[in-house]
């Protein structure tokens, strides 16, 4: 019996393994591949895991004409005024749907429902258009406001507040607590898991956005990673080395911090595969 | 309250980007006259060539100089890549519609919108001299638009261009294959990309005959409609015409060499150059519609004997391939408010130390007649009497880059690229090429 | 009620950035789907682009690329997610290293990952053909023909994808009581009768989710395909999605007109799966 059981969970271990060699794949490609020099005229074939020629060659010639650290700074404003914005303003809306009783209450939710069934693809050129009028066309904020309401995480934050019992917040009314302070002081505290998933939701949302920001941004120092490196890619194309090598600085930072916080994304992404 | 804690100082963190960012954004009150220029395909950076490992200096350093000799003007410059991101398109729009460059580098075509400012006044008033720009150039620039009595300068062409046939001569030999004739034909080009496709007699390996790329086949494609006599555009650029006899025989060419494997299947969706090109291990032994790069590429990898170059296919009229000089021309917009100092901008950006930074630093030919040959000539490049000989062939009918070839050839690309897939017959590529430029760009 | 005033104060900064970045873009899409525009000169056109897209081919065989893309996504991730879920969930050693690692594409930018991919398609010198040449196969032209093209970024999805619905099917999986599986055990059930009989039935609300998500995603497809083929999604329109057809309709052929009656349509679309979607979970619940 025990034979067995140690058996299976062998075997399991194996099939999980294998599959995750696969996935590693691509990851491992790009880092071989960015080490050989020869990789600037064709890919090195047969593949190498180590390339015979390995040179840190390529990653000289990337860091020369590759601005990393801007766009790793510029994409760091903006996803943490996006994150943040994100934060205070579901916050805010969550708990008045929750918790306020007003007129028109009902409507509002639905509205926020509504938004959420709205592609981000479909309203890019009005919005182009209007960030020209309001001459926020190529400045970080055209990237930052259109997003920051987001009625995702807003229909997240009112699913949890509803969790929260009327009876804390009654006791608070009561010794008088306006009620951003029972928000802020009482309920917000409580809201800590969620909280932490919409960091991290909005986060990965965020930080690869691709298509709006190649349209909105003109400057390129204020690029964020994706545009700039496809940017790059225009340039480079024909240089695989070299490219790989763009590619591995412009992803290894973000996958380390992942396996850093991986417990808090992990938990983000299951609460949203619940709540709906 | 721990959390509440944190939340604040999130908040205040917020806040203060928030602040930061608005400072930034609006444009301070200056004393300057401030010009915005949008361009496309400038490198600013510095940077190093990743095959010979030879430093380049970047352009910013003559944005530099520029404001540096120049007190009373601020120039800011915005470069876009060239290639499959539409961000020049996107860009341009902006600066037409929201004034937010005065100097414009875009495609001849925008001229149309009759949003940039004619530049005859400017012209005369300094006594330019269009003539030192190379030939044709600056006549496609000049054009009429709506409500126009009579043709204006309205752009001027800030570069030149052209497209060769480039092949490895090597391959030619392994093969015992004369080498292309200085002019060749489609005919040529069949027969020699025919016999050099297979495997080498001499090393063994398989090779290809001829190398097409894929995803931006629109140049390539009309020039050999040309040649077969064809006119693909008819009224002034303002009706296509690809069901025409010499299209569909342009469209044979490609399927059969393809079908033979002459020209390699990953040719159907591929940009740029065959794995391998100019370098000692290529195995493909012609390369069709091969931009200028290949002189300084030629000479930095010490492969000047193994790679040769010929003209363009040429047609009936004596045009070979494209007009590049005038293809993305550079102008100044109606709206700006500091056009004086934008004209000084673009007299700047074709002043001889300008368009020889960019010859030397960023392998982009000048639009100077007389400097293309004087130049390639200091620095010893290869190719030079071929290169001369085709920037003055170009076509102008293809020069003309009216609606329906510059935003015909995307779809021009994908029937290409469907036809090199062997996934549609000649017959009906002609017939998607035609009904979709009629249907998709024409209205 | 006295106090009801500052509410409105809570709701307002989303309701503003509603409707100054969202309600009023749309609206203007919709206005922009009447005209003929460059958007530098607009004119009123009536139905005259819904009549147009109506026999447009170009856009009927984007719409079939991307409905061939989303289910072919969905048909391949679901399974093997719910299957890998299942064996990490019984693993009792290494979860979390397993679980980092399959994960970590998701986390990965597209445009980064497309590129790499790309050269590990690439049909001579590609890691992939030089696998399937090691198996004594010929090898495979990838994204290079019609006919393999959809079928590369389907593995492309399916290695980006995977990750994420893991994680969601592992969370659904936990919900399940140890006691449902026992009390089958001492009934004589079999794993496969366990995992037909309890999990299947239990994570329908979890694959559910996955479906909708996954849907609304597969239809908003761009960024590989803008990698690997351009916006006409080379070779051949073989794998232009709507948002391609979408980009390529304004930002590349100035018929910002056009483009906007296909984002309507997409809207539209996408409108009907989510209700049908919630409808159907409605009744489930």
């Amino acid at each position: 019996m025990r034979k067995s059981i140690l058996l299976k969970q062998g075997s399991m271990g194996a099939v999980l393994a294998v599959i995750g060699v696969i996935f590693l794949l691509p990851f491992i490609y790009m880092l071989s591949t960015s080490f050989s020099r020869q990789a600037n005229i064709a890919l090195p074939y047969p593949p190498q895991l180590i390339p015979e020629d390995f040179s840190f060659f390529n990653y000289i010639v990337m860091l020369k004409s590759f601005s990393v650290g801007l766009y790793y700074f510029n994409s760091g404003i903006v996803t943490s005024s996006v994150v943040g914005g994100v934060l205070l303003i579901s916050s805010l809306a969550g708990y008045a749907i929750a918790k306020g009783s007003f007129r028109g209450k009902y409507f509002i939710f639905l509205l926020i429902l509504a938004t959420m069934m709205v592609p981000f693809q479909i309203i890019i050129v009005p919005l182009y258009i209007l960030m020209l009028k309001i001459k926020l066309y190529d400045t970080r904020l055209a990237l930052i406001l259109p997003v920051m309401a987001n009625g995702y995480s807003i229909f997240l934050m009112i699913q949890y507040m509803k969790s929260i019992p009327d009876e804390l917040l009654d006791a608070a009314r009561i010794d008088g607590c306006n009620e951003f302070k029972i928000m802020w002081q009482i309920v917000l505290p409580l809201c800590k898991p969620v909280l932490a998933a919409l960091a991290v939701l909005n986060f990965l949302w965020n930080w690869n956005s691709f298509l709006w920001p190649l349209i909105a941004l003109e400057d390129m120092n204020k690029f964020t990673i994706p545009i700039g490196i496809a940017f790059y890619q225009q340039q480079f194309t024909a240089y695989y080395g070299t490219m790989m090598a763009a590619a591995t600085v412009a992803i290894i930072p973000v996958l380390i911090l992942f396996v850093l916080v991986q417990r808090y994304v992990v938990r983000g992404i299951a609460l949203t595969g619940l709540k709906l | 309250m721990k959390i509440s804690k944190q939340v604040k100082g999130k908040l205040i963190i917020f806040i203060l980007c928030m602040v930061m960012l608005g400072l930034t954004s609006p444009a301070f009150a200056q004393q300057k006259t401030t010009v915005k220029a949008m361009m496309i395909g400038f490198q600013m950076e510095d940077w190093i060539d990743p095959v010979t490992g030879t430093t380049f200096n970047g352009f910013s350093r003559m944005v530099e100089k520029f404001n540096a000799e120049r007190p009373n003007i601020e120039l800011k410059f915005t470069s876009i890549p060239w290639g499959a991101l539409i961000g020049p398109y996107a860009k341009t729009l902006s600066a037409l519609l929201g004034g937010t460059a005065d100097v414009i580098q875009t495609r001849i075509v925008y001229i149309q919108t009759g949003q940039f400012e004619p530049l005859d006044e400017y012209i005369e008033k300094d006594n330019y001299d269009l003539g030192k720009l190379i030939a044709h150039s600056a006549k496609v620039t000049r054009q009429k638009v709506a409500g126009d009595k009579e043709a204006h300068q309205y752009m001027l062409p800030i570069y030149a261009d052209a497209r060769l046939i480039a092949y490895d001569k090597k391959i030619f030999d392994d093969y015992g294959v004369a080498y292309l004739s200085h002019k060749p034909t489609m005919d040529e080009l069949r027969e020699k990309g025919t016999k050099l496709a297979g495997t080498n007699p001499v090393t063994g390996e398989k090779t290809y005959g001829l190398w097409f790329e894929g995803n931006y086949s629109a140049w390539a494609f009309l020039t050999y409609v040309r040649a077969f006599g064809g006119i693909p555009i008819l009224e002034n650029g303002s009706r296509p015409n690809f069901t025409s006899d010499a299209s569909l025989k342009a469209l044979r060419w490609l399927y059969e060499l393809r079908e033979k494997e002459v020209i390699p299947a990953k040719c159907a969706a591929i940009s740029g150059d065959p794995p391998g090109w100019l370098s000692k291990d290529n195995k493909h032994a012609i390369r069709l519609d091969h931009n200028l790069a290949i002189t300084f590429l030629a000479k930095e990898r010490g492969l000047v004997e193994r790679f040769g170059v010929s003209l363009n296919v040429l047609n009936k009229w004596g045009y070979a391939g494209l007009l590049g000089a005038s293809d993305v021309p550079a102008g100044i917009a109606k709206l700006s408010e500091n056009k004086d100092a934008a004209w000084e901008v673009l007299k700047w950006l074709l002043s001889e130390e300008v368009q020889r930074f960019r010859f030397d630093n960023n392998r982009v030919f000048p639009v100077l007649e007389k400097e293309i040959s004087q130049w390639m000539k200091e620095d010893n490049l290869p190719y030079a009497d071929v290169i001369a000989e085709q920037m003055k062939l170009g076509d102008p009918l293809i020069g003309n880059y009216t609606k329906v070839i510059t935003e015909g050839r995307m779809v021009i690309r994908s029937t290409i690229s469907k036809l090199l897939a062997l996934d549609i017959t000649p017959e009906e590529a002609a017939e998607v090429i035609q009904q979709e430029i009629m249907t998709k760009v024409i209205l | 009620m006295r106090k009801e005033r500052h509410w409105y104060l809570f709701v307002a900064p989303a309701l503003g950035l509603f409707l100054l970045f969202i309600l009023y873009p749309l609206v203007w899409n919709f206005y922009l789907s009447f005209t003929k525009s460059s958007l530098i000169r607009t004119t009123w056109v009536g139905l005259f682009q819904y009549v147009r897209i109506a026999s447009d081919r170009t856009l009927l065989n984007a719409l079939y690329n991307t409905l061939y893309l989303t289910f072919f996504n969905l048909l391949t991730q679901l399974p093997l997610a719910l299957l890998i879920a299942t064996l990490l969930n019984e693993i009792k050693y290494a979860r979390t290293p397993f679980r980092i690692i399959y994960f970590l594409p998701y986390v990965t930018s597209i445009v980064v990952a497309a590129i790499i991919w790309t050269y590990m398609f690439d049909p001579d010198e590609g890691i992939f053909n030089w696998f399937l040449r090691l198996l004594g196969f010929k090898g495979l032209l990838w994204l290079s023909h019609p006919s393999t093209s959809k079928l590369s970024v389907v593995i492309f999805n399916l290695w980006h994808w995977l990750g994420y619905q893991i994680l969601i099917y592992l969370a659904g999986l936990q919900t399940i009581p140890p006691q449902l599986y026992e009390a089958a055990e001492m009934d004589g059930a079999n794993s496969l009768q366990k995992f037909s009989k309890i999990t299947i039935p239990l994570l329908k609300p979890t694959t559910v989710f996955l479906v909708i998500t996954g849907t609304i995603g597969g239809m908003q497809t761009f960024q590989q395909i803008y990698m690997f083929g351009t916006a006409v999604g080379n070779p051949g329109r073989s794998i232009q999605t709507v948002v391609a057809y979408i980009y390529e309709s304004g930002w590349v052929l100035q018929h910002f007109g056009i483009g906007a009656t296909a984002a309507v349509l997409l809207f539209l679309i996408i409108m009907a799966i989510t209700v049908v979607n919630v409808k159907f979970l409605i009744r489930e619940k």
